[in-house]
């Protein structure tokens, strides 16, 4: 395989927005190209979870084609859950590295905000196993239960758990992309609403639209791509070995890690998928970052703040930039690209030069982790 | 209970044909309804068609294997024991 690197990045503010999912996925395309028209491009690949459902559009990959003008280039559509964003980028990865392509598009988005949050809520909740579904379990249920247990093995407070939320938003002021920009201090967050105990609302990523872009190519930029793992755990909570550790995400970062030549330790700075608080502590330890156990207590001394010796989620998570799950795995990694290339302003990690994403799709079962590297 | 096993190791509290670690063909079951809670919480925020407040618990079976159900039981903590219940095809909890 040849060497596949990043030339451009670029993505949307995530929020509310009134437009629609092909004009958000023109935005995000226009500010990686600095406003010019999209040239050379030998594919496209595009990550959506559901656009048929969140907005009455099918045929979504031709359908950003004819709305960006990017005639005549072959484009497919990935969906992979919340994980659809990282997935595209993987598989346009490998359409590189293979030689068939030179120079390829990667565009991620979700609208989810035109319809009800019951609606939005109810097509989520399509990719929990039927009968956990039956049961009335949401996707926050299945966080909860995982919770519940975690707190219990490893004696995690509340209060530290409700640390998450806290640092993530308050990395969030300093990203103009994020959803939330506003400081939430930690009695706010253990006093906000109880959506499946013990998890709170300001435990949970929002409901809300945005688009990313990502230009791969087989020429030498600053940042190459060096490592892609993926795999997948069964779908139902009921059938996992573990309910305080996720199969998926350990293979996937074991994949990545070896494909890359690093370790847990090479790493400087991460994106990774904190759709509920619980996640990130978890996510720090599946990923070799912490042993089992001990995120919380990292997350505790500051030791994944902006300050420590691995800042997780620089940009806010997916708890303050906001969460358009076909988005965020793009998203993620627009954000270790700036870190990379020193331009993430406020928010930038002093000298990162190796950075890793880690995107979830449906709860926990189709995990990818990607591995970046600044190249001087 | 009816369940399926599997010569790799794999127990799961569904019927299933294939074995989802191995792929092999799975052999039915019979489960003991007795059970240990291993994890529970209450969805105060209903998904449609439900009413709030809703008690999950998923415990666990002999062999390895869990399930999720509703709970009936009304003290809840971990490690916890009773037993699983079917009614209308859904699992209960109960003292």
């Amino acid at each position: 395989m040849r060497g596949v690197y990043v030339s451009d990045v670029g993505m949307t503010r995530f929020g509310k927005r009134e437009e629609s999912l092909t004009k958000l996925m023109h935005e995000a395309l226009m500010s990686a190209t600095g406003g010019g028209p999209p040239e050379g491009i030998d594919a496209v690949f595009v990550g959506c979870m559901n656009p048929d459902e969140f907005t009455g559009d099918g045929n979504l990959a031709t359908l950003v084609t004819d709305h960006l003008g990017i005639r005549s280039a072959p484009s497919m559509r990935i969906d992979n859950a919340p994980a659809s964003g990282s997935a595209a980028f993987e598989a346009a990865f490998f359409s590189v590295a293979s030689g068939r392509y030179d120079n390829v598009l990667v565009l991620a988005g979700e609208k989810m905000s035109g319809i009800s949050t019951a609606e939005a809520i109810r097509i989520l909740s399509k990719m929990i196993d039927r009968t956990e579904r039956d049961l009335g379990a949401t996707l926050t249920a299945l966080a909860a239960l995982v919770a519940r247990r975690y707190m219990h093995d490893y004696g995690l407070s509340r209060e530290d758990l409700a640390l998450v939320p806290v640092k993530n938003h308050g990395n969030g002021i300093k990203n103009p992309f994020a959803q939330f920009q506003k400081e939430v201090s930690l009695e706010k967050a253990l006093e906000s609403r109880m959506i499946s105990d013990p998890l709170r609302l300001y435990d949970c990523a929002s409901i809300c639209d945005g688009a990313a872009a990502a230009f791969l190519t087989s020429e030498r930029t600053g940042v190459q791509v060096t490592g892609v793992g993926h795999a997948t755990d069964y779908v139902p909570v009921q059938l996992r070995d573990s309910l305080t550790s996720l199969h998926a995400t350990k293979v996937a970062g074991e994949r990545a890690y070896q494909m890359a030549g690093r370790k847990p330790g090479d790493i400087d700075v991460t994106e990774i998928h904190d759709a509920f608080s619980i996640l990130e502590i978890i996510n720090s330890e599946d990923l070799g970052f912490f042993p089992p156990g001990e995120g919380g207590k990292a997350l505790a001394e500051g030791r994944t703040g902006m300050g420590g010796d691995l800042p997780i989620n620089p940009s806010g998570g997916l708890k303050a930039r906001g969460h358009p799950v076909g988005a965020t795995g793009l998203a993620q990694v627009c954000e270790i690209v700036w870190q990379l290339r020193g331009e993430a302003g406020e928010r930038q990690v002093e000298g990162a030069k190796v950075g890793l994403t880690h995107n979830i799709g449906g709860f926990g079962n189709n995990n990818v982790v990607t591995i970046l590297e600044g190249r001087a | 209970m009816k369940g399926s096993t599997c010569s790799c190791g794999k127990t799961v509290a569904v019927v299933r044909e294939v074995c989802p670690q191995c792929g092999r063909a799975a052999e039915p079951v019979e489960l003991s309804e007795e059970a240990v809670v291993l994890t529970y919480t209450t969805v105060h925020v209903a998904p449609e068609g439900f009413e709030a407040p809703i008690h999950l618990v998923l415990v666990g079976l002999e062999k390895g294997a869990k399930v999720m159900c509703e709970s009936k039981v009304g003290e809840m903590e971990i490690g916890v024991k009773g037993k699983v219940v079917e009614e209308e095809g859904k699992f209960y909890f109960v003292s």
